[in-house]
Formats: C-alpha cells, sequence, structure tokens
C-alpha cells in the first residue's frame, strides 16, 4: 500500500513543482474548453443540438472535455519511454509491480489534474458560457466515483498502448491513433448524442465513453437513478476489463524482457 | 595586454531550491527562497600563446565557471575579460571563431550524424576553405587516430573515441586558444595518454594557448607548465607545479606496513635519519610525512633498514590537501 | 548563405535515415487533420451556419490554418525544443559556441520535411472548403493563399519565438509552445461564436486568428474582417519581428543571469 500512496504522491506532485507547469496545464485545458464550448454553443443558436440546449451542452462539451485531459495522462508515453530508454530494467528490479505502481502513478495524477486544471477551468467558463452546476447533492457522488472509474480506464488505455510500443518499437504513432481516438469517441470533442447514429453505435461498444461522455451526463444530470448506476457499472465493466487485459499484457511483456535481457 | 587577460572577474548566481512534498510544491507556486552563490570572486588571470595552464581545485570552486566565462557563454558579474583583444560575451560571434572548446561531460558534435558529416559541417560553419580544412584534418588525425570511425554516427562512438572526435571538432578552424572543462574525465588510460601528450604538443609547436580544468592532478602534471589554483571563487595560487608544492610544504608520505610489531625506539631512529616526521598508525604500520619535494628515497632506505617490511607505499598528496593547506595559508 | 544551404543539406539527409519517424509523424498530421475535419462535420450535421458561417468557409479558415501550422512545424520545428532541450537541457552553450546565429542554428537543426504532408492536408481541405462555400479558385486566389500560409507561418513562428523565450526568463520544464501550439484552434472559430474577450485575444495578444478565419474572410467576403484581410502577412511579419526581439533579449538574459 505504501509504495502505491508514494506513486500517487509523485505523480501529483510530479507535473506541478514547477510554477509556469501548472499555469500552462490550465490555460491549455481552457483554450480547448472555449473552443469547444464556443463553436457547440453557438451552434444551438437556433435551437437544441441533438436534444441538449444550451446550459446543457456547454455543461457537457466543458466537463467532458476536462475529465478526458485529467484522466487522460499521457501513460502510454510514460510507458513507452521506459521501455525505449531501457529504464524498465530498474522497475523490473524494484519490489514494485510496474503495472500497479503505473496505475497508482496516474490516479494521483489525475486527482491533481481534476484538482488543479479541471475545478479552475470549470468555475471561470462560468464567465462566458452557461454553464451549469448538478442540482442535487447525490449527482456529485456519482460523478466522483465515475471520475475515478474513468480514470482507470484511461490509465489502462494508456497502459495497453504503452505496451504496444514495446512490441512496435516505438509509441509515436500509435498514441497519435489513441489520443485522436479518445478525442471523437468518447465525448471530449464532439457530445456522443451528436455523432451520426452507426458512429454512435460503435461507442457503445468501444470503452473511451467512460472517459468522458458518462461523467459529463451524470454531471449534467441527463441520466439519474437506476439508470445512472447502470452507467457507472458500464465504466466498472471497462475498468475491470482493461485491468485484466493490462495484467495479461505486463505478464507476456515481463517474459519477454527477461527472455531479451532489456 | 595580454592574449588572455581576466581581471577581477566575479560571478554570483542566484539559486532557488524547490520545497518537498505536494505542500511544498503549491508553495513554490507563490515565491521561493533564494540564496546567493559567489562563484567567481575577483578571478586575475594571463595567459599568453603557446602556454598550457591548469585550472585546479575542488568541485564548486569556480573552474567551469571561468571556462564559461571565457568561453563568452557567461557574463561576469563584475571584472573584466579580453581575449585577443576582445570581450568574449558582447563579442561572442567574432570571439568564438579564435577560440576551441571542450567540455568533458558534454559533445560539441551532432548526435546523430557521422563523424565526417560533423566535420563537414563545422567546416562549413567556420568557414574554413576545402583544402586548408582537409590538411588541418589529416594532421588530426595523424595524432589522434580517429580516421578508423569517421562514418560512425557520434552517438555509437565510445567516450574516448568521441572525446578524440571533439578535440578534433575544437581544433578544425584552427583556434588560437583551446579550453578544456574536464576532458579526461572518465577515460581510460591509454586515451588520457594519448590526450595529455597531444596538448602539450599542440601548445609547443602550434602555439595554441591552453588552458583545462581538472581536479585530476596528474593531467595538470603532464601537461601544464603553468598552475592556477582556484578555490572559493579566487585564486589562491598562480605559479608552475612545483613551486606550488613548495609552497604549500606538503610532500609525499610513505606508508609502512611493517607486519610485525615496531618498536619506538625503531621509529625514533628512521625519523632521525630522515628529514621528516614520523607517526604511528598502529602496532605494525606507521607513517613518514616528508617535506616538499623531497624524494623518498632516504626514507625508504632508512625504513628497509631497520628491518624486513610486509608492504610499503608512497602517497602523493592530494589536490585537495594541496588546495586546502593554500586556502589555509591564504587566510 | 551557402553554409546554411549545406547546413540545411546536411541536416535533411540525415532525417531522412529515418524512415519511421518520419511515417509516424505524418501519420500524427493525418490525424489531426481529420479530427479537426470530423469535428467540424459532425457539427454541421445539425446546423446550416454558424453565426454567418456555411460549414465550407470554417473548413477554408481549418484548412489555411492548419496548412500554417504545419509550415511553422516542418521550417520551424527547433521552437518545440528549444526551452527542454536548448535552454534547460545546456544544448545551447553549444550553439553559442559556433560563430553563426544561434536562433538559426536551432532551426535549421531541427528542419524537418515530414510537416509538409499536414501542409498539403491543409491546402486540400482550404480547397475542399472552398468548393463546399462556392468559393471560385483562381489565379489571385492562389496566390492569396500562398501569401496567407506565408504570413501564417511568420506569425506562428513568431507567437512561438516569444512563449518559448520565455523560458529564459522563468525556468520551466513544461513546453510553453505546446499550449501556444494549441492556440491555432482558434483560427477556425468564427469570431462571432468567441466571447468577446476571447475574440479580442485571439485578434491581438495571440493574434492566431490571423491564420483561420481572418484570411478566409478575405475570399468569402465577411466583414469586417474582409476589408483588412490583406494585411494578414504584415501582422505576420510584425509577430516574426517581436519574436526576434524577445528572444535576443531573452539571449542575452541566458548570459547574464547565468545556467
Amino acid at each position: 500500500m505504501r509504495p502505491g500512496l508514494a506513486a500517487a504522491r509523485l505523480g501529483a506532485t510530479h507535473r506541478f513543482t514547477w510554477r509556469l507547469e501548472v499555469v500552462v496545464a490550465a490555460l491549455s485545458a481552457l483554450a480547448v474548453v472555449v473552443v469547444n464550448a464556443s463553436l457547440w454553443i453557438a451552434a444551438a443558436d437556433h435551437g437544441p443540438v441533438a436534444g441538449l440546449a444550451k446550459p446543457a451542452l456547454g455543461t457537457y462539451v466543458v466537463v467532458a472535455w476536462l475529465v478526458a485531459v485529467a484522466v487522460g495522462g499521457r501513460v502510454e508515453e510514460w510507458v513507452g519511454e521506459r521501455f525505449y530508454t531501457g529504464a524498465i530494467a530498474s522497475d523490473l528490479v524494484r519490489p514494485m509491480d510496474l503495472h500497479a505502481w503505473a496505475l497508482a502513478r496516474h490516479l494521483g495524477r489525475s486527482a491533481a489534474s481534476m484538482l488543479l486544471t479541471a475545478v479552475p477551468v470549470f468555475a471561470v467558463m462560468g464567465l462566458w458560457f452557461p454553464v451549469a452546476l448538478p442540482r442535487h447533492l447525490v449527482t456529485w457522488g456519482l460523478f466522483a466515483v465515475s471520475v475515478s472509474l474513468a480514470a482507470v480506464v484511461g490509465g489502462q488505455i494508456g497502459f495497453l498502448v504503452g505496451l504496444l510500443a514495446f512490441r512496435l518499437g516505438r509509441v509515436t504513432g500509435v498514441a497519435h491513433l489513441k489520443a485522436a481516438a479518445v478525442w471523437l469517441l468518447s465525448g471530449a470533442m464532439i457530445p456522443i448524442f451528436a455523432l451520426p447514429v452507426r458512429v454512435q453505435d460503435l461507442v457503445a461498444v468501444l470503452p473511451f465513453q467512460a472517459l468522458a461522455h458518462v461523467p459529463a451526463v451524470l454531471f449534467t444530470e441527463r441520466v439519474t437513478g437506476p439508470e445512472a448506476f447502470g452507467l457507472l457499472g458500464l465504466q466498472a465493466f471497462w475498468a475491470l476489463l482493461l485491468w485484466g487485459a493490462c495484467r495479461l499484457g505486463w505478464a507476456w511483456a515481463q517474459r519477454r524482457i527477461v527472455v531479451w535481457g532489456g | 595586454m595580454a592574449f588572455l587577460e581576466a581581471r577581477g572577474l566575479q560571478r554570483t548566481f542566484v539559486l532557488r531550491p524547490r520545497r518537498r512534498g505536494v505542500l511544498g510544491a503549491v508553495r513554490d507556486l507563490f515565491g521561493g527562497e533564494r540564496t546567493v552563490v559567489r562563484a567567481l570572486d575577483g578571478v586575475d588571470l594571463e595567459v599568453e600563446p603557446g602556454q598550457t595552464v591548469g585550472l585546479l581545485g575542488p568541485n564548486g570552486a569556480g573552474k567551469s565557471t571561468t571556462v564559461k566565462c571565457l568561453a563568452g557563454i557567461l557574463e561576469p558579474t563584475g571584472g573584466t575579460v579580453r581575449v585577443a583583444g576582445r570581450d568574449p560575451f558582447r563579442e561572442r560571434q567574432a570571439h568564438v571563431r579564435e577560440i576551441g572548446v571542450l567540455f568533458g561531460q558534454r559533445t560539441q558534435l551532432w548526435w546523430d550524424l557521422a563523424v565526417q558529416e560533423a566535420f563537414d559541417l563545422l567546416l562549413a560553419v567556420y568557414g574554413v576553405p576545402e583544402a586548408a580544412g582537409r590538411e588541418r584534418l589529416a594532421r588530426l588525425d595523424a595524432l589522434l587516430g580517429i580516421g578508423a570511425f569517421m562514418r560512425v554516427p557520434v552517438r555509437e562512438l565510445s567516450l574516448g573515441q568521441r572525446v578524440r572526435c571533439d578535440l578534433a571538432a575544437a581544433l578544425l578552424h584552427g583556434p588560437r586558444l583551446l579550453l578544456l572543462d574536464e576532458p579526461t574525465i572518465g577515460l581510460d588510460v591509454t586515451t588520457r595518454l594519448r590526450v595529455r601528450a597531444f596538448l602539450r604538443d599542440l601548445a609547443a609547436r602550434e602555439g595554441v594557448a591552453v588552458l583545462l580544468t581538472s581536479h585530476d592532478l596528474a593531467d595538470v602534471e603532464q601537461v601544464c607548465e603553468r598552475v592556477v589554483v582556484i578555490d572559493h571563487g579566487k585564486v589562491a595560487f598562480d605559479g608552475d607545479l612545483s613551486a606550488m608544492r613548495a609552497r604549500v610544504g606538503l610532500g609525499r608520505v610513505v606508508l609502512v606496513e611493517a607486519g610485525r610489531p615496531v618498536a619506538d625506539a625503531d621509529l625514533a631512529v628512521v625519523g632521525a635519519a630522515v628529514p621528516g616526521r614520523v607517526v604511528r598508525r598502529s602496532e605494525t604500520a606507521f607513517a613518514v610525512h616528508l617535506g616538499a619535494g623531497e624524494g623518498a628515497g632516504a626514507a625508504v632506505a632508512a625504513v628497509v633498514s631497520r628491518g624486513p617490511v610486509a608492504d610499503l607505499h608512497v602517497q602523493e598528496p592530494s589536490t585537495e590537501e594541496v588546495v586546502a593547506a593554500l586556502w589555509e595559508r591564504g587566510r | 548563405m551557402r553554409r546554411w544551404l549545406a547546413w540545411l543539406g546536411i541536416r535533411l539527409q540525415a532525417r531522412l535515415a529515418w524512415p519511421a519517424d518520419a511515417l509516424a509523424g505524418v501519420v500524427g498530421d493525418l490525424v489531426v487533420a481529420a479530427v479537426g475535419v470530423a469535428v467540424v462535420l459532425a457539427l454541421y450535421a445539425h446546423v446550416q451556419d454558424l453565426r454567418g458561417w456555411s460549414a465550407g468557409e470554417v473548413l477554408m479558415a481549418w484548412g489555411l490554418a492548419q496548412a500554417s501550422l504545419a509550415g511553422t512545424r516542418a521550417a520551424f520545428g527547433g521552437l518545440w525544443v528549444l526551452n527542454r532541450r536548448y535552454v534547460l537541457g545546456g544544448d545551447l552553450d553549444r550553439v553559442l559556441l559556433r560563430p553563426a546565429d544561434p536562433f538559426a542554428q536551432v532551426m535549421v537543426d531541427h528542419a524537418d520535411p515530414g510537416p509538409l504532408w499536414g501542409l498539403v492536408a491543409g491546402l486540400g481541405v482550404f480547397g475542399w472548403g472552398a468548393g463546399e462555400a462556392g468559393v471560385a479558385l483562381g489565379v489571385v486566389q492562389v496566390l492569396a493563399v500562398v501569401g496567407f500560409v506565408f504570413g501564417g507561418v511568420a506569425l506562428i513562428a513568431g507567437v512561438l519565438t516569444t512563449m518559448a523565450s520565455v523560458g529564459f526568463f522563468v525556468r520551466h520544464e513544461g513546453s510553453a509552445v505546446g499550449l501556444a501550439a494549441q492556440g491555432i484552434a482558434f483560427a477556425h472559430v468564427p469570431l462571432d461564436a468567441l466571447p468577446p474577450a476571447w475574440a479580442l485575444l485571439v485578434t491581438t495578444a495571440v493574434p492566431f486568428a490571423f491564420t483561420g478565419v481572418v484570411p478566409a474572410a478575405w475570399f468569402t467576403g465577411h466583414a469586417p474582417w474582409a476589408a483588412v484581410a490583406w494585411g494578414q502577412p504584415l501582422v505576420g511579419l510584425a509577430a516574426f519581428g517581436l519574436g526576434q526581439v524577445v528572444w535576443r533579449v531573452g539571449l542575452r538574459w541566458y548570459g547574464s543571469v547565468g545556467h
């Protein structure tokens, strides 16, 4: 447990130990969110878009991106780099499972990101856009659980992409594809409701919506009650499935590394 | 005016240490602490073409800072520097044409290029005419033996090979001053000797002024006719090596492990026979502290004449000891 | 100036020795292009016009902006690594020790033909958008596009140089350049759709609007920008000049403050 907490703390502080870094991260998220919100809200000038009226639409778009960024975390690059530089050799020697370490670190980082980026940016967005807070207290609880699950899903996807990097030799190309998939299929840039119907069908069987769409939908209270728990269950399903995939992948990778000698 | 002239060189740095933990990181956002470090505190230096000068001193003494100021990439906070009449920092691009620099830990070459390509590029950048460039390269190859790996990418060179290439690279454009910052760090013995011989030759035959920093006394002993000791940002000594040793009065130490109990009487006899202090280290071991510049021969003879010994070792005073002694004197 | 060409030649040659990298870069560019277009299309599946801009017109703006960004990455790629590798990493010392302009050295060392695919993609999207919007592309228009892209490159390079130079004054591990480059996202948002404060920001302090919507207005006739859009290259040059000034001041600071 202790190494896990240490990893989480490391993940949380690593990104934010330089003054400008915090501001940069927040401004970066702010820029994208302003662009997205502007576009979608302007689109709703003459009526709701895909069933969402301006306040809900604005809130959705903002929350979706902020959560996606918080749980995105570039794990794949971190993992990929460790393989590439050979640091993986020293990781194997440490009495700490790399997969668990990566997850703990990612969770710490996501938490820090939510606190230091998502919260301030959301607060500021209220100045220019019609964003709304949840009306019921229980929504906050659901949202918190949802974001945590999203973080796990995001971390596992990243880890798998990182393992893929090990297989392919480098991470950049795959990382691009993963980022694109996240942007387009998680609701981060395009509300899932606004996607063409066939794409929506595709999205339903992919884990990406767990990263942004589900938390956003819960936050905007478009979905409540038993349906909400259903969505959380969906996230949990993906979290577990991907976690299992990562364990298998990691075991396979470990065998490969040992065989090759690092 | 001397070719290279530094007067009252000063350089201070302001450091901002980071605080630990998440809370510390957040607090750092709102202003951290500062410490002021005086890396150079009034350094005077004069070097003429063809001279070989060694800059000695412990870590953090200000050697690298001096080299950076001389190279022109760091501006002194006080004092003046002139190389061939130019201010290195203000007239950097003109100044840099006349100097070659070698940083031991870093290469001046491009990682992803082959050695030959990197040299070609440097010749182009410095505007060296092709013919002169090839000729110089051939000569450098003859002395440093780098021809064998011209086609190898720089990143695949071993440290020894890379340092030799860096040396060649630093001299391709025929500079009149060569600055070296810890050039032999991490090198194997053969390469070290080769580099030292090369530098001696360079100064003697080509009249290049060579200034090197090191905390390895051997480098300085074998290459430099002159030694400048820097400690705490000040020049503690400037002269030749033997003068330095003599000034400090630190001589070698002969460590004797007799392998049998040694009587005080024996120690007294040795002490009388040799102009040095005898200090007992244990029941069976003792040390003879010689005066500066004295040979160990008489001491060894005196020791051995008192009976068989198991082991005997002659120890040089380390740079740290010399410098520390110098600094003590200075105060 | 022959030596710069020789330098460029050697660097490009070395870069071509890494086809895997180049491929990954191309994929990345095309992915970004595809995502941008996808977002616009998804948006316009629900509306016909966005504050007076049709889908085709927005694509034109987007295409110009992307082309400009790609051009900047090709010619000024060094800006992205300037802070981390050169200022913080100490590689800048090596650059300063050579008798050639440091900025140019770093740019030439990182010149990359790869992003030119992104430039082609951007122009392609522009052309497509023009078709959708019913804008005819004659010789004059093509020349205008060339001018706008050059102006855009100068502008982006200038802004990013300023951002990169921040690293001289405030030591930071992150990439201010990466952040600023994100600003290019604003380039295709119709200015009327942005909150007024942001519209102002994006046309003055971080004038990325001049890489997308403003020059596009020249083709589409949106007032008031259509009238002044021809001045875009001047804005670009001004931004570039400012970037150079800040860079030089930063370089001076680098030597004064120490490292």
